[in-house]
């Protein structure tokens, strides 16, 4: 057996008794009377004589049992206290911390001890005879063989516990009462005896016995060690002792084959099962309700010594004490205590999160939808009737449903990291088809979005990763000719942006040439010749259909599936899709999307019989069309807007339903919108305000009507359409594009 | 009971009788003080019909006692329900029944 | 030779039962119906273990301990309580005159046995 953990809390007790004992020194150096520390000095040794014994540490027992022995005398008056005699007990206390670390670290008990430790032992209990005996009891004047006897009482009489490791130590120390309280040690014994096979029993007498005048037949001294093999638990064997709990102090340890059953049993407690430490270990059988019951007193008892402020912080974990008492070993305690932390953990996991089917939460955000629609259809019949008591009521209600909005939605919300690791799987196999060595670096992964989001950009992501793996990073060769490192690296990156997401895809492969793209285009009549683009331009022609700029199309990307599919299926979440790219360096990718396609905040407006709604995460402004407020026509199909030059858009010409009672000349408006780097203006006939709207999908009807992303309920009943400001702008572009055509053409 | 001063010996030991128990320790013991300084007692356990824990931890610090004086407890016989305890607790190694007959003239 | 117990109860039928039990096992029995009786019949038998019920006639379980504890020949005596589980107050009861072990009301003759044999050899 090694040093295991039953020796390791032998010796945290030694040294907690050697402390004591040193502290009750120093008050007997005051004091030589203090018949409290004159016990304590008494105990220290008796215990760990005790102890000593049940590990077969015959040269501690030795030692200690010698000191008891002079202690015993000294406490009862037969030896007189000296200042000599205390500086030898010193000694002794440090010799005894010498020999315990000396002993536990050896091998086996039975290792010869080292002859110095030995002879300086040998010298100090020669001076403690000395100063203590001093010709004062008759029996020590008697002679030197009543001492000699006295320092060797093992030697032939004793039988101490060898330490095995299948046994049970049981120790058993039997108070004063227990004889007339009808309870007699030897039943225990025996019928412990029949539960499997009392393989060692020592028997000792408490040394107050043996005093003078201090043996009282009928008072119990009875120290008992056992040595027990069964196949019984814990519990069984405390029961056994269960009516002498008054009588006796018991101390079960078990055996390391039981330690090792706990060690499984803790790891095997259901996660609801784990409660308190205490319970843990009865729950598993390590422990006892009478050793608990024990070591909450001593608690109880600590706390309530030390002054009330300080209780909490200084009050004894009960594993702690539990050891201390020799109750458990540490290993079980520190395996309950990280059974109990794991479990904690994980119940606090689980607390945290609760499976919900993604309809039923659908449904709810439906409704939620509709409480939306019906709120504002309150304040419209509440406004129409003019009630002004009702408006604070209607505000509160309104709040209230906002707040409820925005939590169902923050349900549905996920991290995008979950969706985001399944490329590595497409980069790792990829690469491996390719021969590339690429890194696929992924950040932001706990940026939270709509579920529906999620699923809805996996295939535009997963496109634009393999462009990057595919076309974008180059071949370890070419890669280290060109100066970078053999290994390529495709970064996605996401993050929040006032109300969007943002998911970069950015490599440091080729790049794109914008000469070549250039030339693409113009081949296949996209832009002339003579159009000046900025490189930016330049780089957005690559959304345009049918324009792929790598040559050698490969079976993982596939011949014809540009990134004009990306943008659309982009622009059908709202959102928008931006390139950069240096020609050597790298190519970034960035989308920008809603955070949840359910319901947005919108800005109503009116133009011709119908009304509108913009999503107001893309108004930029509102200003009035007119003289006075800078906004000048500029062309057919620009306005300048204080200087700024903007494409622009009247809602009533795109949807052909200008109001014909209007009155012609009335003052227009002009809503600023972006997407993207981008603005354009929409021209409107009337400002509405703000308001929050559930997206309703349009009917397949209207499903080919371009730039409505579905439509909404208004309070007062009636439908607006919510506007797809990409596909405005892209129906803008046409338009320009026709037009400049037209231009050209004529 | 017998209760003799004299000097018990290996042919002529203290006899103890019928119980030893808690309810006969206290007076047992009152009978075993005086001979508490003896090098070598002779103890006679054959008639003892009952031996409980009081009666061992008699037993016990009978033969403690001795030895802490220098002295010897010697167990000329001991009747099978002693026998049994001591078996239980292991000490029959302790209270040897003494075979060594020659001892007695030390005593002498 | 055999060791003797007392069973104190008001039921003859436990009685026999538990009688029928603990000779099974090899003890001699005494039955006694109530504290009243149990004393009267201590009256020089020699008895190793008391098994007594706490609620009876004449003389409860609880005062027959406190009886039992006063008598020079039986004050060491060992008393097995039978207590109930309703009771929880009458074992500290019985536990605080003098009966240091219990047993809990209704049970399987061998948990008596196991228990006698915790208190007496055989």
């Amino acid at each position: 057996m090694s040093l295991d953990s039953a020796r390791q809390a032998f010796l945290a007790e030694v040294a907690e008794l050697l402390q004591s004992m040193e502290d009750a020194l120093l008050a007997l150096e005051d004091d030589p009377e203090d018949a409290e520390s004159l016990n304590a000095v008494f105990r220290a040794m008796h215990t760990i004589k005790g102890t000593g014994g049940v590990f077969g540490y015959d040269s501690i027992v030795d030692f200690t049992h010698t000191v008891e022995t002079l202690m015993d005398r000294v406490r009862s008056g037969q030896v007189p206290l000296t200042r000599p005699l205390i500086a030898t007990l010193f000694e002794c206390r440090d010799h005894t911390a010498r020999l315990v670390d000396t002993i536990v670290a050896a091998s086996t008990p039975d290792e010869p001890l080292d002859p110095e430790l030995a002879r300086a032992g040998e010298a100090l209990l020669a001076r403690l005879g000395h100063s203590g005996g001093a010709g004062v009891s008759p029996e020590s004047a008697s002679g030197s063989a009543a001492d000699a006897n006295a320092a060797s009482p093992s030697a032939s009489d004793t039988k101490y516990l060898p330490v095995v490791s299948d046994l049970w130590m049981i120790t058993l120390r039997f108070k004063r009462d227990t004889f007339r309280d009808g309870i007699d040690p030897l039943s225990f014994l025996r019928y412990l005896g029949s539960l499997g096979e009392l393989v060692h029993v020592t028997t000792q007498l408490d040394p107050e016995a043996l005093r003078e005048d201090g043996f009282d037949a009928e008072s119990c001294y009875l120290e008992f060690g056992l040595g027990f093999r069964g196949e019984v638990d814990k519990p069984t064997i405390a029961g056994v002792f269960e009516f002498a709990d008054q009588d006796c102090e018991i101390r079960i340890l078990e055996p390391d084959t039981a330690q090792s059953k706990y060690l499984d049993l803790l790891a095997a407690v259901p996660d609801d099962q784990v409660g308190w430490i205490g319970d843990l270990l009865l729950r598993i059988g390590a422990l006892t309700q009478g050793e608990l019951d024990r070591a909450l007193e001593t608690q109880a008892a600590e706390s309530s010594d030390v002054g009330e402020g300080e209780s909490e912080t200084r009050k004894r974990r009960v594993g702690e004490i539990l050891v201390e008492q020799g109750s458990i070993k540490p290993a079980v305690v520190e395996q309950a205590a990280r059974t109990q932390e794991a479990a904690r953990t994980r119940r606090q996991e689980e607390a945290h999160f609760i499976r919900v089917d993604a309809q039923r939460l659908g449904h709810l955000i439906d409704l939620i939808g509709e409480l939306v629609t019906s709120s504002a259809a309150i304040r419209v019949l509440v406004k129409r009737a003019g009630v002004e008591d009702m408006n604070e009521v209607i505000d509160g209600v309104e709040y209230l449903v906002s707040e409820i909005r925005d939590n169902a939605l923050q349900l549905r919300m996920v991290p995008i990291g979950d969706s985001l690791s399944r490329f590595k799987r497409v980069v790792r196999d990829t690469c491996r088809e390719l021969g590339k060595e690429i890194e696929l670096v992924i950040t932001g992964g706990e940026t939270e979005l709509d579920k529906t989001v999620v699923e809805k950009m996996i295939d535009p992501l997963t496109h634009l990763i393999r462009n990057a793996v595919d076309h974008g990073i180059e071949t370890p060769e070419v890669r280290r000719s060109r100066g970078k490192p053999a290994q390529g690296r495709v970064h996605i990156n996401a993050y929040h942006d006032s109300g969007h997401i943002v998911v970069e895809i950015a490599d440091d492969g080729a790049g794109l040439d914008a000469e070549r793209i250039r030339a693409k285009a113009e081949a296949a009549g996209l832009v002339k010749p003579d159009d000046v683009l900025t490189r930016e331009e330049t780089l957005r022609l690559i959304f345009a259909p049918g324009l792929s700029t790598k040559e050698q199309a490969t079976n993982l990307s596939g011949r014809g599936v540009g990134m004009d599919v990306v943008r659309r299926n982009i622009e059908a979440l709202r959102g928008t899709v931006e390139l950069d790219s240096r020609l050597g360096e790298g190519t970034q990718v960035t989308i920008v999307l809603p955070l949840t396609l359910a319901i947005i905040d919108g800005f109503l407006v009116g133009a011709g019989a119908d009304q509108y709604v913009i999503p107001l995460s893309q108004v930029a402004e509102c200003v009035e069309m007119g003289a006075a407020s800078g906004v000048k026509r500029h062309g057919e199909h620009y306005i300048n807007l204080r200087g700024e030059v903007l494409p622009f858009i009247r809602l009533t010409e795109l949807f052909e339903n200008a109001d014909p009672e209007r009155r012609a000349g009335r003052r227009e408006s002009l809503v600023v919108v972006r997407f993207g780097h981008h603005k354009m203006g929409l021209v409107v006939d009337t400002l509405l305000g703000e308001l929050q709207t559930v997206i309703k999908p349009l009917g397949k009807v209207f499903e080919r009507l371009r730039g409505v992303a579905g439509a909404t309920i208004l309070g007062t009943g009636d439908i607006a359409l919510i506007l797809d400001v990409a596909e405005l702008a892209a129906i803008a572009e046409g338009q320009r594009a026709v037009a400049g055509r037209r231009l050209a053409g004529a | 009971m017998n209760a003799r001063s004299e000097r018990p010996t290996d042919t002529e030991p203290l006899v103890l009788d019928g119980d030893l128990t808690i309810y006969t320790v206290a007076e047992t013991a009152t009978r075993l003080r005086p001979y508490l300084a003896e090098r070598r007692l002779y103890l006679d356990l054959s008639a003892v019909s009952e031996l409980d824990g009081a009666g061992l931890q008699l037993l016990l610090w009978l033969r403690e006692t001795l030895h802490a004086r220098g002295g010897a407890l010697r167990l000329v016989a001991h009747s099978p329900v002693v026998a049994e305890v001591l078996g239980l607790l292991q000490l029959s190694g302790r209270f040897d029944l003494d075979s060594a007959g020659p001892a007695a003239g030390e005593a002498a | 030779m055999a060791k003797t117990i007392m069973v104190v109860d008001d039921s003859a039928s436990f009685r026999s039962v538990v009688g029928i039990a603990l000779k099974g096992a090899g003890y001699d029995v005494i039955e006694a119906c109530d504290g009243r009786d149990a004393l009267a019949k201590l009256n020089g038998a020699k008895i190793h273990l008391i098994v007594s019920d706490v609620n009876m006639p004449n003389m409860d379980g609880i005062t027959l301990v406190g009886e039992v504890k006063k008598l020079p020949n039986y004050r060491f005596t060992p008393i097995l309580m039978l207590t109930t589980e309703s009771q929880p107050e009458k074992k500290e009861a019985a536990r605080a005159a003098g009966a240091k072990a219990w047993l809990v009301k209704p049970f399987q003759p061998p948990m008596l046995l196991d228990a006698v044999s915790k208190l007496i050899l055989p």
